[in-house]
């Protein structure tokens, strides 16, 4: 997005010196020293360069008005997202990491740095103001609301984060995913379900989201919603796939145990176990 | 192999750690014990699904768990090592490190424990094995008991190598096992939920190495997996066959993958970026062995971006990415295999317009290509167009308020065989025509440092207006809000509210068609208080999240249609409804500024009713023309009681 204007911050040609910074920010000065920003080992950091004013800009203007608002570069609400992704990628941008921040979502929708990290008060690894999945959650209501649903990853224990899957600094793919499609993301933890199977289940091999949701589902495995009704959705040859399965194909219901099968438990998956695909059944019954 | 690896992988990084031990370096630490008693009645499979425990004899369930952090810094060399749960199946450790500036390295192993349901019930004997015995019968209380659980252990090891920059290098491995046992449905005249056997391994090698100085990123990679199945078969008495019979289980596959990406900074703030690889996965099956499965699939981005005012950018993108199964199979016994490939061209702009409002568009134009190769030559599926359009608007005049809105719209056409879709063929609403409308609106409020809310709304529906079978309409709302409130130094409160509606109508064909009328209404709330009862001495924090869905099934259509049947009397009432309702108490005593206890209890209570499970049979009275079921997710109701004591020793 561009190196930031002297608009950005009144700040004076004059450095100061991080020791000027630390007679009225002791606390941070203090918390600073154990941030790897601090480390002069790092050729290019802070810590090697100007500490404070390499990310805040030169002090003098800020020391000169005893500390007035706007007299130096603030990473706050009032200060523009571009301005302040600016100063991190100055030394970020070179990195593997944040090569393609400006072709993010992120970037677009005027998320800055600040917003997940904190080099200050970090409470998490990497610099994160909060763990994941909280730290995306600030934003990110509705993953929330999936997340707590009855079927769903481990997401709240921690076991998957929110990275396992997305790329939160920008890439090439939607929706900011890991892999280029929402089946390569997928099969890095279930590959059990990658084959090549001999006999494909087109929708599972097109899209594992024409029949699941990632972040949580009220319904089983994740499932958008019941079988049969989501297999009916696209299957309604003569016989047992056209038929309106309800309440007398319940376990107490007064239909017949064989065409009970097609509703309780499983469903359709009851008889066609291996639904992602089968070596044996082009039913997938085997 | 895999054991010498990791030793000289520790030993060379934890090489400079011994000369790191002469400069001024700085050690820190944590180690806690926890003691945690649980009483759990019900489905404890439920309420332990992603949880470890140990069951002692006349004490019950309990976990004493001892998490130890240490981290090691100075000015060249870092070093942390982590342990979380030892000795449990959600154990994990990690240790990482490096020299700043040259290199860093990550050693790790994690645990994933994912119970499904204790004491199911199978007349098989052997579950968890390829082989089952027995032979099955009506009577199950002579059925043998057995968990569904899967647990994987994962290995994973890495170094990234900076010294040279701007060039860099990263390699890593990861090894992961994978084992339990699942339920898998199977039916040869008689429905029977087999207990499947879950024997997996997978290596996954990654090693890439690039340059990135401005004006030019680049990066070239080589990523390799290799998936293995140990039982590639389950056999089984089939009481549909009434003899021996097998269902065939996950082929092993390897995948190939070479990748390379880029960037090049053109004038006036631009940037040309290109992302291509190629991957070929093949799989070979032990039930199947004459198959030979082969995908090849390649992905080719291209995108422009610029920044050429200040008041402006803009971004222009392409994708293609193509999946061609390759497969073959001698026997002929495999008629079609699957293909597509997907266009995308887009463009994204952003425009910061005066009085702080930024407005954000775009337009993305997608293509989607399927065909299936068959003996006779390729048939074509129905292929898609979507062109969808986004605006949104935000403004940031005042740092007090920041309230934003957007909209999307994708309109999606269907082609088939060049032509608009024949009438005589079935219009599902997977491939059919599509139209979406999705509304937001939010604000974000700052009234005070200490207080901020968040709200927001949307709406979305989608319109599948040509479907002759399948989804016709889905609609949602949306509503979110968070707030946090400092009230004073002592106090802090959070809340949450979040509600979704769905309904989802769909049509099937029978002559007669019917309809299905599916709705979900889903909220959940939070709130939490931390009061420091004496400042930095004694902390409370108690909090409370309920979660409640109902959902609802309704037909509509003739008698004929739904089978003689009126709706009524189909009308599903029960379709997930379940509710979810905690509360978490604990207290913090903090002796010393290295030494603090924590003493705590929560309980947690889950009822789940559904039409599909409730008054659950195993077994039909006769079984013939019949099924056997294992219980798998059956209910899945408990309530929980937990205890706990934990001791936290801080050190530096």
């Amino acid at each position: 997005m561009g190196m930031p204007s002297s608009n950005f911050a009144q700040g004076g040609k004059d450095y100061v010196g991080s020791e000027a910074c630390k007679e009225c920010h002791e606390k941070v000065y203090g918390d600073f020293q154990k941030n790897i920003h601090s480390k002069k080992a790092i050729p290019g950091s802070p810590g090697a360069n100007k500490g404070c004013e390499s990310c805040h800009g030169p002090g003098g203007n800020h020391v000169a008005k005893s500390g007035a608002k706007g007299s130096i570069i603030a990473f706050d609400k009032t200060s523009a997202a571009p301005n302040k992704a600016a100063q991190c990628l100055r030394c970020h941008e070179e990195s593997k990491t944040l090569a393609f921040w400006d072709m993010s979502k992120h970037h677009r929708q005027d998320v800055s740095c600040d917003n997940c990290h904190s080099i200050h008060a970090p409470r998490a690894k990497r610099l994160l103001a909060a763990k994941q999945p909280e730290v995306c959650y600030s934003c990110h209501n509705e993953v929330k609301l999936q997340a707590m649903k009855q079927s769903r990853h481990p997401i709240q224990e921690g076991k998957v984060k929110c990275t396992d899957c997305h790329n939160t600094h920008g890439g090439f793919s939607d929706k900011q995913l890991a892999k280029d499609s929402v089946n390569d993301t997928c099969f890095q933890c279930h590959a059990e379900k990658r084959g090549p199977f001999a006999f494909e289940h087109l929708p599972v091999a097109e899209n594992c989201g024409n029949c699941h949701t990632p972040h949580g589902s009220n319904h089983n495995r994740l499932l958008v919603r019941k079988a049969p009704q989501l297999c009916q959705s696209c299957h309604d040859t003569s016989g047992h796939n056209n038929r309106a399965y309800g309440m007398p194909y319940t376990f107490g219901g007064g239909e017949t145990a064989s065409r009970k099968m097609r509703l309780v438990s499983k469903g359709c998956m009851n008889c066609h176990g291996n639904i992602h695909g089968s070596m044996l059944s082009e039913f997938f019954i085997r | 192999m895999r054991r010498t690896i990791l030793f000289l992988i520790v030993i060379f990084c934890l090489m400079p750690f011994f000369t790191a031990f002469s400069e001024e370096g700085k050690w820190e630490g944590e180690v806690s014990v926890t003691g945690k008693y649980y009483d759990v009645t019900g489905e404890k499979a439920k309420y332990y699904e992603y949880k470890d425990f140990e069951n002692v004899d006349d004490l019950g369930d309990v976990a004493i768990k001892g998490d130890v952090k240490l981290k090691y810094d100075s000015p060249s060399y870092q070093m942390e090592f982590k342990t979380k749960d030892p000795g449990y199946d959600t154990q994990e450790y990690r240790l990482e490190g490096g020299a700043y500036g040259k290199f860093k390295y990550n050693i790790d192993y994690n645990e994933i424990i994912h119970n499904t349901t204790f004491d199911a019930r199978t007349p098989y004997s052997g579950a968890g094995g390829g082989v089952l015995g027995g032979v099955p019968n009506t009577d199950i209380n002579s059925w043998n008991t057995f968990d569904y659980d899967t647990q994987r252990k994962r290995f994973g090891t890495g170094l990234k190598f900076d010294l040279l920059k701007p060039f860099f290098f990263d390699v890593s491995y990861d090894y992961e096992k994978k084992e339990g046992i699942k339920p898998l449905g199977h039916s040869d005249g008689i429905g029977i939920e087999l207990p499947e056997p879950v024997d997996y391994r997978t290596d996954s090698f990654k090693v890439e190495a690039g340059y990135a100085r401005n004006p030019l990123f680049l990066s070239v990679g080589y990523f390799f997996n290799n998936f293995r199945n140990k039982e590639q078969e389950l056999a089984f008495y089939d009481p549909g066959t009434g003899g021996p019979n097998t269902v065939g289980l996950a082929p092993d596959s390897k995948q190939d993958k070479w990748a390379a990406k880029g960037y090049l900074k053109l004038p006036y703030k631009s940037k040309f970026a290109v992302n291509i690889w190629e991957a070929t996965t093949n799989s070979d099956s032990d039930v199947f062995p004459e198959f030979d499965g082969k995908v090849d699939t390649k992905n080719y981005d291209l995108s422009l971006s610029s920044n050429p005012l200040k008041w402006f950018d803009a971004k222009a993108y392409y994708k293609y990415y193509k999946r061609e199964n390759k497969s073959e199979d001698p026997t002929a016994a495999v008629e079609e295999f699957f293909n597509y490939n997907k266009q995308t061209y887009g463009v994204d702009l952003g425009i910061r317009l005066p009085q702080k409002f930024y407005l954000t568009g775009g337009y993305k134009y997608i293509r989607m290509k399927r065909d299936r190769s068959t003996p006779d030559g390729t048939e074509r599926l129905p292929y898609n167009k979507d062109n969808v359009y986004n605006v949104d608007l935000k403004w940031s005049g005042l740092p007090c308020i920041t309230p934003k809105t957007g909209y999307e719209y994708l309109n999606r056409s269907h082609e088939y065989n060049g032509t608009d879709f024949p009438e005589t063929r079935v219009i599902n609403f997977i491939y059919g025509a599509k139209r979406r409308d999705t509304f937001k609106i939010g604000v974000d409020l700052f009234p005070k440092d200490d207080l901020n809310f968040g709200l927001e709304y949307k709406y979305k529906k989608a319109d599948y207006n040509d479907t002759d079978l399948g989804l016709t309409d889905d609609k949602r709302h949306e509503f979110y809000f968070t707030g946090d409130y400092v009230v004073t130094k002592r106090i802090k409160l959070a809340g949450y509210f979040d509600y979704e509606k769905i309904n989802y109508d769909q049509t099937q064909r029978t002559g007669d068609s019917w309809e299905f009328e599916q709705k979900e209404d889903t909220y959940s709330y939070g709130v939490r208080a931390d009061i420091g009862l004496i400042p930095k001495k004694l902390m409370l924090v108690i909090e409370h999240d309920y979660v409640d869905s109902n959902g609802s099934g309704d037909f509509s259509g003739s008698s004929t249609a739904l089978s003689g049947y009126s709706p009524s009397t189909l009308n599903l009432s029960k379709w997930d409804d379940y509710r979810r309702w905690s509360l978490k108490v604990k207290t913090t005593y903090i002796c010393t500024k290295a030494l603090s206890f924590d003493v705590g209890y929560a309980y947690e209570r889950y009822r789940y009713n559904d039409a599909q499970y409730d008054g659950y049979r195993y077994v039909n009275s006769t079984a013939t023309a019949g099924y056997y079921l294992t219980g798998a997710l059956a209910d899945p109701n408990y309530t929980a009681n937990v205890y706990w004591l934990s001791m936290t020793y801080k050190f530096d």
